[in-house]
């Protein structure tokens, strides 16, 4: 297959977890391009070419990492949006928060999202939690 | 005192006499009456208007009598007072004039009514109007008495607890959405103390050989700091680094926990608290064997609340009477309960070792513990036994004495959500009550 793997968008405000979730997700051997967001309504607009992504030809991404609590869009709002659209309702989409509230977690997966994800402040339960994920992409990506 | 001619039809002389004694008796009685009282006829003029009612008012009773215009008099313009209505038995129409009105509970016809009066002095008065309907033998209304109480006080004091009540409820929704917007942000940076600080030790495990070998070629006094700086310092701050955010991690977890519990709405049922007690105590079995303590479960009764509360109030609080146990005597822990008309208690009494009496109210408090620190615990268990408690409308303390034992109480309301009803929907309930 010569067909450029697709890649993860990583939608989170916080440079420092943008740092540790793709150092993660090295380690654990995941090799496709990162694209880093960092706010809510760039996701949006990455996924649908919209406003500044207006002309552009982005590829779907394989997976979607989405923070909760993102500026200008929520990560609520911008999970609602895919999950709405023909579009991009396929796409696997994991939500990760800072807390294990129950209904937070409720309305994630109301809205349709894959994975909950709590970072946890343990690092070995977080790079653990990452590299699983890690692992099931390139589970997914072997033929 | 002529004014007061309601009484028609032939008398004789004698009997017109005592007639007119009598009415000057119940002139002089309403006269003397320290409620501001005046009685109209049915052609609507005025016959009686007291002391206490000129004192209210500010107009004299000489201005008065025999006026038909009452509402010109008392409020600059011309309008019927309640004692009109009265009169006319258009009592339908009140709600026009008074916004707060009812009808009498005791007098038959009668009415109330309540609104704000300013009084010729200009002094802002809210008014209880109580206004009934006299009637001769054959049934005809032939006058209305109206009393005007001055009940501004009580009006003032209860539109200031409504707003008291409103502005708590306020500060209690925004210390829960602080509280939760504070751990829920708290842990954002946590996440990258830690996990930056497990990179450094990667880091570190990484630079191990790497360090082997510049050690080596390194001079001697060098070497030996270079060893402490990488062998011990550097794991050492990176340990200290991880143990706090760890300690910090388990505080905002008990902060996001207590402001959880005022989100969570409370289920009532009936709960058996006997089967309840003996369930957690079932739980305990192990812990209380070691101990070698005892229990006495008194008689228990059945309560309305919420039932995981109650689980988790009781379980707190004898999982800390089995835990403070004194080590020196057989452990006893004794549970009672007591019911007032308004309240079931809970007594909790143990002879474990005690709290002393400073610290007894701060027991409480979140991230407090008191006495020896030789029990693990992050000092959340009796805060969020507390709030549990209060969210159900009831109350907890302790007494205890140091070194003899301690007795938990806390009391749950026989009628339940007592406390969920605001002071300020209780207000709006009663004047509902009255239109």
């Amino acid at each position: 297959m010569t067909e450029q793997p697709k890649p993860i968008l990583l939608v989170e405000d916080d440079p420092g977890h943008v740092l540790l979730i793709e150092k993660n997700l090295r380690r654990a051997c995941v090799l496709n391009e990162i694209i880093k967001l960092d706010d809510g309504g760039k996701a949006v607009d990455y996924l649908f070419s919209e406003g500044e992504y207006a002309f552009a030809d982005n590829p779907a991404p394989l997976l979607i990492l989405l923070d909760m609590n993102l500026p200008v869009l929520s990560g609520l709002q911008v999970l609602q949006r895919i999950k709405a659209d023909e579009r991009t309702r396929r796409i696997p989409v994991v939500m990760l928060t800072t807390t294990d509230s129950p209904q937070e977690i409720e309305r994630c997966y109301d809205l349709g999202c894959n994975i909950y994800i709590v970072k946890p402040v343990n690092y070995v339960k977080f790079s653990e939690a990452i590299r699983n994920l890690g692992l099931f992409l390139s589970t997914v990506r072997t033929p | 005192m002529q004014n007061l001619s309601f009484y028609t039809g032939k008398m004789t002389d004698e009997q017109l006499v005592s007639r007119q004694e009598q009415m000057e008796c119940v002139e002089r009685l309403i006269q003397s009456c320290a409620v501001p009282t005046f009685v109209i006829d049915s052609s609507h003029r005025v016959v009686l208007w007291n002391r206490a009612c000129e004192a209210l008012t500010g107009v004299n009773a000489a201005d008065i009598i025999g006026s038909d215009d009452l509402g010109k008099v008392f409020y600059g313009y011309k309008r019927p007072v309640l004692a009109d209505f009265v009169i006319d038995g258009n009592i339908e129409d009140v709600g026009n004039i008074y916004e707060v009105h009812a009808h009498s509970l005791l007098i038959p016809d009668g009415l109330q009514a309540e609104m704000w009066y300013t009084a010729r002095d200009g002094a802002e008065r809210y008014i209880f109007f109580d206004a009934a309907p006299i009637r001769n033998s054959s049934g005809e209304t032939i006058a209305a008495i109206e009393t005007l109480q001055d009940i501004s006080d009580r009006k003032r004091a209860e539109e200031k607890l409504q707003r008291i009540a409103a502005d708590l409820k306020e500060s209690n929704d925004d210390i829960r959405s602080f509280a939760y917007i504070v751990s829920h942000d708290l842990r954002a940076p946590l996440v990258n103390l830690k996990g930056f600080s497990g990179e450094l030790e990667l880091a570190l495990k990484e630079l191990a050989p790497l360090f082997e070998r510049a050690l080596s070629m390194m001079e001697r006094e060098e070497r030996g700091r270079m060893e402490e700086l990488f062998r011990k310092e550097v794991p050492e701050a990176l340990e200290f680094i991880g143990s706090s955010v760890d300690r910090m991690d388990r505080l905002i977890n008990g902060i996001l926990k207590l402001s959880r519990l005022g989100i969570h709405p409370l289920k009532q049922e009936k709960v058996d608290m006997k089967s309840l007690v003996d369930s957690i105590l079932k739980s305990l079995t192990h812990q209380l064997e070691k101990r070698q303590a005892s229990v006495i479960v008194g008689d228990l009764p059945e309560v309305v609340a919420d039932r995981t509360a109650m689980e988790q109030i009781l379980g707190n609080l004898l999982d800390n009477a089995v835990k403070y146990l004194a080590t020196d005597r057989t452990g006893r822990i004794e549970i009672e309960a007591e019911t007032t008309p308004e309240m079931n208690l809970f007594h909790l009494h143990d002879n474990g070792r005690g709290i002393a009496e400073a610290d007894q109210e701060r027991i409480f408090e979140i991230f407090r513990r008191a006495g020896r620190q030789d029990m693990p615990g992050e000092g959340l268990g009796l805060a969020y036994v507390k709030t549990l408690v209060r969210r159900q409308g009831g109350r907890i303390w302790c007494v205890s004495r140091q070194g003899e034992g301690s007795t938990f109480s806390f009391s749950i309301p026989r009628a339940p959500n007592a406390k969920e009803q605001s002071a300020a929907g209780n207000i709006t309930e009663n004047k509902g009550d009255r239109k």
